[in-house]
């Protein structure tokens, strides 16, 4: 079962479109929304809150048009900053949002309070990034949302916070329905904790794979220029070339490799080779 | 809604203050009487300082993420502007310079009838600043618009204003609200469908 679907979702921007996007976002895992800055990530999300109007398709959420604010009981939206009048206090955010979820959860709000370590008289003004990042985590949580999501939430943080809410959307995985959307351009967040990957470049989804697949799929491969050639360049989705040899990117069965055993290294591609290698493509 | 208006209301109790602050003082200290125009100045400052926090911080991106219905969102703005204009009024002609209750409704319905016309504009634009060059512009035009229906040389608009007078001379509570009410009504569904339909930046 999917908990949003995009269904050939079109958007014309100023200088920018993201054309035909099909994807779905499974119930019960963590999919990471990965592509270079620019790609669409942060206007996909934002048709799916309803912030940009689609020109074309459909998005559902929870099975309903993602139009239907009820749906938003169930969700909680973490954005690349706390987009909340910089005046307010937690406690005055508190007030004005606990009242609209019907499953608002005043134990965990304080667990959440004490664990990040906010102060809830302090104005937002006064938040670093790292502490309006954690108001916003917040508030996405108290209301125990089966559906997470986070827009370049590790963007600017320091390598600790990152990896405290890498730790923490894990834990939250215990709930068997939990389902998080986690949009970033550090692959690596990804590496460790995403079962699906979607890719998106240039407007359009490139890439969506279980991690698994991508991993088994995906490889790279070094060796020395004279092992190209007009052929052997097809194969590959990307390469790179330098003054000692080459590294490219290959999908598929590397057993087609197993001749040129002793004059090739193959390894495993990771999320940010994939994505080097399909955005810069042979360039 | 009634959570919306009250994030207005944490958000923006300090311009309500300033307000009545104003009214205060203009009514206790020995100041000249002040002309229309500034009344007109604090009534465009008052609209474009509620939207210009919106812009600023990118509020309403938060909101919409809230379970709220958009038009909830519309409905609590203007609830908000209706509110606090009301109030400034309330402190300025009822309590320091009490008018009668006819001449207060006739100052409200131009009120409401001036909130219809304005908001509407903060919602098409996507600009702040752009806003409220719009809203003077409007506000300008307006009065010369409403100058030249009165005392326009041509009839044309003579049996509507007629009709009008008519139903204030017979019923001037009823018709003064009917008025307001429909002006604010229709100006609410002019925005909730701006706002439903174009992007929030």
């Amino acid at each position: 079962m999917n908990v949003v679907e995009f269904e050939n979702v079109s958007k014309q921007r100023k200088n920018f479109s993201v054309r035909q996007l099909n994807f779905a976002i499974p119930k019960g895992f963590i999919t990471g929304f990965i592509g270079p800055n620019g790609s669409g990530k942060t206007t996909t999300i934002q048709m799916m809150i309803d912030i940009l109007q689609i020109d074309e398709g459909d998005i559902f959420i929870f099975g309903s048009p993602h139009k239907n604010e009820q749906s938003k009981q169930n969700i909680g939206f973490v954005y690349d900053d706390l987009y909340m009048y910089e005046e307010m206090t937690i406690k005055k955010m508190k007030s004005f949002i606990a009242p609209l979820y019907d499953n608002w959860n005043e134990e965990l709000f304080q667990k959440y309070l004490d664990q990040f370590e906010l102060p809830s008289t302090k104005k937002i003004k006064q938040f670093s990034k790292g502490m309006k990042m954690k108001c916003s985590l917040l508030f996405a949580l108290a209301h125990e949302p089966e559906f997470l999501v986070l827009d370049e939430p590790s963007a600017g943080l320091d390598p600790i916070f990152r990896q405290e809410l890498l730790e923490l959307l894990q834990k939250l995985m215990v709930r068997e329905s939990q389902t998080i959307f986690l949009s970033t351009h550090i692959t690596t967040d990804l590496d460790k904790i995403a079962d699906y990957i979607v890719f998106i470049n240039e407007g359009e989804i490139v890439l969506q794979q279980s991690s698994e697949a991508i991993h088994e799929h995906f490889h790279i491969v070094k060796g020395k220029h004279e092992l190209l050639d007009a052929d052997t360049r097809t194969i590959f989705t990307g390469i790179k070339e330098s003054e000692i040899g080459f590294t490219a990117l290959f999908e598929g069965d590397p057993t087609l490799f197993s001749d040129f055993e002793s004059e090739l290294i193959i390894e495993k591609a990771s999320l940010e080779d994939i994505m080097y290698f399909i955005v810069k493509g042979g360039k | 809604m009634w959570q919306l208006i009250k994030l207005d209301y944490l958000e923006h109790r300090a311009l309500i203050g300033m307000l009545l602050l104003f009214s205060f003082l203009i009514n206790i200290l020995p100041l000249p009487i002040l002309p229309l125009s500034t009344y007109i100045l604090f009534f465009v400052m008052f609209i474009a300082y509620t939207f210009y926090y919106d812009h600023k911080d990118h509020v309403i991106w938060y909101i919409v993420s809230l379970p709220v219905k958009k038009n909830h969102i519309v409905l609590a703005r203007y609830l908000f502007i209706l509110t606090g204009c009301t109030l400034f009024i309330i402190v300025e002609r009822l309590i320091f310079r009490p008018v009668s209750l006819i001449t207060f409704l006739f100052i409200f319905t131009g009120m409401c009838i001036a909130i219809a016309a304005s908001i509407p504009i903060y919602y098409l634009l996507q600009s702040i600043w752009n806003s409220v060059v719009a809203h003077a512009i409007l506000i300008v035009f307006g009065a010369l618009a409403f100058a030249f229906i009165f005392i326009s040389p041509y009839e044309i608009f003579d049996p509507f204003l007629f009709f009008i007078f008519d139903m204030i001379d017979l019923q001037p509570v009823i018709t003064l609200l009917l008025i307001s009410a429909s002006v604010l009504y229709g100006s609410y569904l002019l925005s909730s469908f701006i706002f439903l339909k174009k992007d929030i930046t």
